[in-house]
């Protein structure tokens, strides 16, 4: 539980730093996604969950509209991802029309198996009733989304470790463990439907992954003001 | 591969030098963190046994040898090829060779300011490798060290291998075991059994035409490197306006 506060605090914090800039109108769908992230993060923290679950007319309505979020941030910043490193084809591949495609088989997917076992006690990712083998194939399907768009991306980001240029290499670096953790919790999720005792494991792994990815977009924010700065400098 | 920290151990006890991790650290002049780490590990790496060798006095491949991962290195330690000090030879030194062959008053100018520096130099790894390879020397050593073709040229190009890679492409190469590790820096020209102006004398010796020809290979590789550079640079500076 309070690993969930941590992820999402540590989330805000660097999605706050892009407010300035997001405001004055610049990468304002890297902001966006950020923004998004950490308010589906938010929104599956315990207290802000049973709350706001408490209101809704529908059990665990909360669950579905944070995968929503989540889904629309992921696909914001992995077309960004996508275009930094110049891969028009893996851009087309998630926010094209393969892009598109996938994005609604899985959230329809996930909408469809809602409809079945929504009602199954309110917790986060319906976690209350893991038993249910429906509940799990929610649950992993929607860590397929982020390995899909984490297994696009990964090939890119790896060729930046390489570089030669500090501030690519660590938001490579950064990049690449967030990916590759998105990935083995796609993993662990399909372990999950077989072990559900995984599961809580496997929620750390989404948070930690989350931060890292964040601290990839982070060092390249932070790398950019640096830039600017010394230019001002010379400039000066 | 590094060696073993037992075997370590055991070595520094053989030439009085302390097998605590800190005033080991203190005697032979490395981060003390570094030391302590390697020890716990159970693996010390090689540039910490150089360190250690050159702190008493030891020759490094002497004491490396008295280690099973490099038993052998002592024994098949041979004079380089001249080729292998031509490989060595940086883009400054031969440019300064040809400049002193058209004019001797710029040998004479830049005589006062000029060293030999010691590898590892930029690309030095890939002009050793080019120099020494019977045909085959990438393919045999990704498959003998075990790690993908694509890795291994990656490390190349990083200019950064390991020194067990070294010696083993040292070995492939039919050359010195030695050289490798002075060229990527593991140890010195002189502590790997290269003559004492070495380079010096294969460069004067260089015909006119080989002359050139080493200018303009070194030029290449200093082009491949800028324009590498120059599109990371390009890459990172797209990176952090898309992303920042």
């Amino acid at each position: 539980m309070l690993i969930g506060y941590l992820i999402v605090v540590i989330l805000a914090a660097l999605a706050l730093t892009r407010v300035p800039s997001a405001v004055r109108g610049r990468n304002v769908l890297i902001s966006l996604s950020a923004a998004a992230i950490v308010i589906a993060f938010g929104l599956i923290t315990p207290n802000v969950y049973r709350n706001l679950d408490r209101l809704s007319p529908v059990p665990n309505i909360v669950d579905l509209v944070a995968k929503l979020i989540l889904f629309t941030g992921l696909l914001l910043a992995g077309t960004q991802v996508a275009r930094a490193w110049d891969a028009p084809d893996t851009q087309r591949r998630i926010s094209g029309r393969v892009g598109t495609v996938v994005f609604l088989a899985v959230f329809v997917v996930e909408v469809v198996i809602f409809a079945v076992v929504h009602d199954a006690g309110r917790a986060v990712d319906l976690a209350n009733n893991l038993s249910s083998p429906l509940v799990r194939v929610y649950s992993t399907l929607a860590t397929a989304y982020p390995a899909y768009i984490a297994g696009l991306l990964l090939p890119h980001v790896r060729k930046g470790l390489s570089s030669t240029q500090r501030s690519t290499g660590a938001t490579s670096i950064f990049l690449f463990v967030g990916f590759i953790l998105a990935i083995a919790r796609f993993a662990l999720g399909l372990v999950t439907l077989f072990a559900p005792d995984t599961y809580y494991v496997g929620q750390v792994v989404s948070g930690v992954a989350a931060i890292f990815v964040a601290l990839g977009l982070a060092t390249a924010f932070f790398a950019r003001v640096g830039r600017q700065r010394r230019a001002q400098q010379q400039f000066n | 591969m590094s060696v073993a920290a037992t075997a370590f151990k055991h070595w520094l006890s053989t030439v009085d030098l302390p097998t605590g991790a800190f005033p080991l650290a203190r005697a032979i002049g490395l981060n003390r963190t570094t030391v302590q780490a390697q020890l716990l590990r159970g693996r010390v790496r090689e540039p910490v046994v150089v360190a250690a060798a050159r702190a008493v006095g030891v020759e490094p491949v002497t004491a490396l040898s008295t280690f099973d991962e490099y038993a052998e290195l002592g024994r098949q330690m041979k004079p380089p090829l001249p080729i292998e000090v031509l490989s060595q030879i940086t883009l400054a030194d031969a440019t300064i060779e040809l400049l002193s062959r058209r004019n001797p008053t710029y040998a004479e100018a830049i005589a006062p300011v000029r060293v030999w520096e010691d590898p590892p130099q930029p690309d030095g790894l890939r002009a050793w490798l080019d120099a020494v390879d019977p045909g085959h020397i990438r393919r045999e050593l990704a498959e003998r060290i075990g790690i993908a073709p694509p890795n291994l040229s990656a490390q190349i190009t990083a200019n950064k291998m390991r020194p067990r890679h070294l010696v083993e492409a040292a070995r492939i190469a039919n050359t010195s075991l030695t050289s490798g590790l002075a060229v990527g820096g593991v140890i010195t020209l002189a502590e790997a059994g290269w003559p004492e102006g070495a380079r010096d004398h294969a460069l004067t010796h260089l015909s006119p035409v080989a002359l050139n020809d080493l200018v303009q290979a070194r030029l290449a590789s200093a082009q491949r490197g800028a324009r590498r550079l120059a599109a990371d640079s390009a890459e990172a500076h797209r990176i952090e306006e898309t992303l920042g």
